[in-house]
């Protein structure tokens, strides 16, 4: 086996930091994938010339088809293999060195305390050989991001050991509390926290999204194309069905919520089939400090994330989640708003899990907490008054003006507007719940289904406290909490608590050792 | 008696010192100047310029012959008068407070905000001063976290010295603190 050579002297790495390392020559493999998912990904101008030559080459076309495949082929394939020969890494001191390119050399410098993430990703193409795609996600952007194709899993998994570690070295020079990072030496043995049945990843596969309103609007938009109603073959359909039920208007929107429902179980079919792939053997673990993934299918991915770099819990329960008594949680990590969001796949969802698992976790995470299990206070029903008044009264008014000049009485219609929204803002007011205590905080908001987010006060970045005239009369505000990454907002909270919560969050991150991130 | 006037303004209860916000520092009053300065300059460019367009395709001496034309002119002499008067309720509204370990910024007539920054969570201090606030010798102090791109707390209105002043006190104190960190670990 080629990789023999690097597999000999697995700390090889890390026992010679000074010296570049090759990653073995399988991962020509993983760069020939990567180029034609770049080709694909970069759009359709890459094919005109091909098409430009089956238009013109008349009878010799699938000679010309086959002398540019193979043309492509070898290309691809002297390109990954100059790919594989230019790419060097080296682990520094404190850095991961990474040196790529064929035509642009390409030279990164990676320093541990800004490291997030370690992760393997196992490929069906390198299982055989036992080699892993290493990942080490910075802080900042993803043009920062390294990926180490073609890696054999011992040295992987030295690589891995040796970075955390210097990241947490790193990382323990902001942090004041030695104690903590002591008691993490000595916390030894990994616990294991979940492992995901089939069954669960099929009711993630369920709930995770809202497939069944794209459905929904899918067979709405797809009842107003008038070409595909006036397609041959939908005729052929129509008089099909015509003749086996009828040709009543009950017989066509039968058939209609018939086509609406395949659909729907297409979608559903296929994000079920996505959680499966994603998410098989799922397997979530704590083990020093870090929390540590594995799952997929084709694809084996194992990501850790340090519990200190985790910003917030979130805790989405779509309505389907609901009816299935299910939570999804996300681990948010820092990340910047405006800027390029992390991608699905770095993102730490734990799915499918229940009431008692994410109290405990939460409970692992933020020190012991117990804030899930307070009861969340109520906004104010102010809040009704105002969006059905305000965001939905006031601009209907407005609209009703010219069309009862132009349309006559017809034109009040929009006046039922701020009626029709009411039920929905009486939902949205009840969902929105926070609760606190003293150093954690949790706030719930939703419309049919509901997300709890909880983070510590200490990795509060600013806080806002708003008011408008009304609220300053009746004594309530809106709070606004940004963490590094994303913020939360709790409107028509009480004045009182709004402050006590900015009080105690300034507090805290004025007095916890902790660092936030 | 202008003079007095003005040292003598109708306080509400509303704006009355709460335990909450107790002793917030104004804003340089050459800020309310150099506002009305501004919106004035743009509403009577604004305005300038459709005169003249107007001059140019014979509407105006239409328009002067119109003889509701008094009404529109009186109306655009109260939109001035009222756009002119704004700027002061929103600096009297507009205030900062330093404290030991955190500060805070209020702005806001209608809507009234506080925002609260702690230092140790500052990312990095611009001090910013356009061509109007070098006129008026006036900054404007941006705070920035890892909350996200945009500034996330803006003073304006501040006079050179006290802005390069705040600006020295704050990045010591988010210096000192990252610094005692490293120290302690």
């Amino acid at each position: 086996m080629d990789s023999s050579a690097v597999k000999t002297k697995p700390q090889s790495a890390v026992q010679q930091p000074d010296k570049w390392q090759r990653i073995s020559p399988a991962s020509i493999i993983y760069f020939v994938l990567k180029f034609i998912s770049s080709i694909v990904q970069n759009g359709l101008q890459a094919i005109a010339p091909v098409a430009a030559v089956l238009a013109t080459a008349g009878e010799n076309r699938w000679v010309a088809l086959g002398s540019i495949a193979a043309g492509v082929a070898v290309i691809l394939l002297i390109g990954a293999v100059l790919s594989y020969l230019n790419f060097k890494f080296r682990i520094d001191k404190d850095a991961v060195l990474i040196r790529s390119g064929v035509l642009t050399r390409k030279r990164l410098t990676l320093s541990f305390d800004r490291i997030q993430n370690v992760a393997f990703r196992e490929p069906i193409y390198f299982r055989p050989l036992e080699l892993v795609i290493l990942t080490i996600e910075s802080a900042g952007s993803t043009s920062e991001e390294v990926n180490l194709a073609g890696v054999p899993r011992p040295l992987a998994e030295e690589i891995r050991r040796f970075v955390l570690e210097r990241v947490k070295k790193a990382g323990a020079n902001q942090d004041k509390s030695e104690a903590v990072a002591a008691e993490d030496t000595k916390e030894d043995d990994t616990v294991d926290l979940l492992r995901l049945p089939i069954g669960e990843l099929v009711r993630y596969g369920l709930s995770n999204n809202n497939v069944w309103v794209f459905a929904g609007i899918a067979a709405g938009a797809l009842s107003q194309i008038e070409e595909i109603w006036s397609s041959e073959i939908i005729e052929l359909l129509f008089d099909m069905v015509g003749e086996t039920v009828g040709t009543g208007i009950v017989a066509m929107a039968t058939f209609a919520i018939f086509i609406a429902l395949v659909i729907l179980v297409l979608l559903m079919g296929a994000s079920i089939l996505g959680s499966i792939i994603v998410n098989y053997r799922y397997h979530l673990t704590y083990h020093d400090g870090r929390y540590h993934r594995t799952r997929g299918l084709f694809e084996r991915q194992e990501t850790s994330v340090p519990e200190v770099k985790v910003q917030s819990l979130k805790i989405a329960q779509p309505i389907i989640a609901k009816l299935l008594d299910r939570f999804h949680l996300t681990f948010n990590q820092v990340g910047f708003e405006g800027k390029q969001v992390p991608s699905k796949k770095s993102k730490f969802i734990v799915p499918s899990v229940q009431i008692p698992f994410f109290e405990n976790l939460s409970e692992r995470l933020f020190e012991g907490t117990n804030v899930l299990k307070q009861p969340l206070h109520a906004i104010s029903n102010k809040f009704i008054t105002r969006h059905v008044v305000y965001s939905f009264g006031v601009p209907a008014f407005l609209v009703t003006i010219p069309w009862v000049a132009n349309i006559g009485w017809n034109g009040l219609f929009p006046l039922l507007l701020p009626l029709v929204a009411l039920p929905l803002v009486v939902l949205r007011k009840r969902r929105y719940g926070y609760a606190m205590d003293g150093t954690n905080g949790v706030v719930r908001k939703g419309l049919f289904g509901q997300t709890l987010t909880v983070f510590p006060f200490h990795k509060v970045q600013t806080i806002k406290i708003s008011q408008s005239p009304g609220q300053r009369s009746a004594g309530f505000a809106d709070l606004s909490i940004k963490l590094a990454g994303h913020s939360l907002t709790v409107p028509y909270m009480k004045l009182e608590d709004a402050q006590a919560w900015r009080a105690a969050a300034l507090q805290e991150v004025r007095t916890s050792t902790k660092p936030w991130m | 008696m202008e003079h007095v006037a003005t040292d003598n303004d109708i306080i509400l209860s509303d704006d009355l010192p709460t335990p909450e916000d107790p002793n917030f520092e104004m804003l340089d009053p050459s800020y309310v100047t150099m506002a009305r300065l501004v919106t004035g300059g743009i509403m009577g460019g604004v305005l300038g310029i459709n005169v003249i367009i107007q001059w140019f395709s014979g509407n105006l001496v239409q328009f002067m012959g119109w003889p509701y034309a008094w009404l529109v002119v009186v109306g655009i002499a109260i939109v001035f008068v009222v756009a002119l008067s704004l700027p002061r309720p929103f600096w009297r509204a507009q205030g900062y407070q330093l404290r030991e370990q955190d500060l805070h910024y209020k702005h806001g007539v209608i809507w009234r905000n506080v925002v609260s920054l702690p230092y140790i969570r500052i990312q990095h201090v611009e001090l910013e001063s356009g061509p109007m606030e070098r006129v008026f010798k006036l900054a404007t102090l941006k705070f920035f976290t890892a909350g996200g791109g945009a500034a996330d707390m803006k003073i304006p209105g501040l006079p050179f010295a006290t802005a390069s002043k705040i600006r020295a006190y704050v990045m010591e104190k988010a210096g000192v603190e990252a610094r005692e960190d490293k120290l302690d670990g």
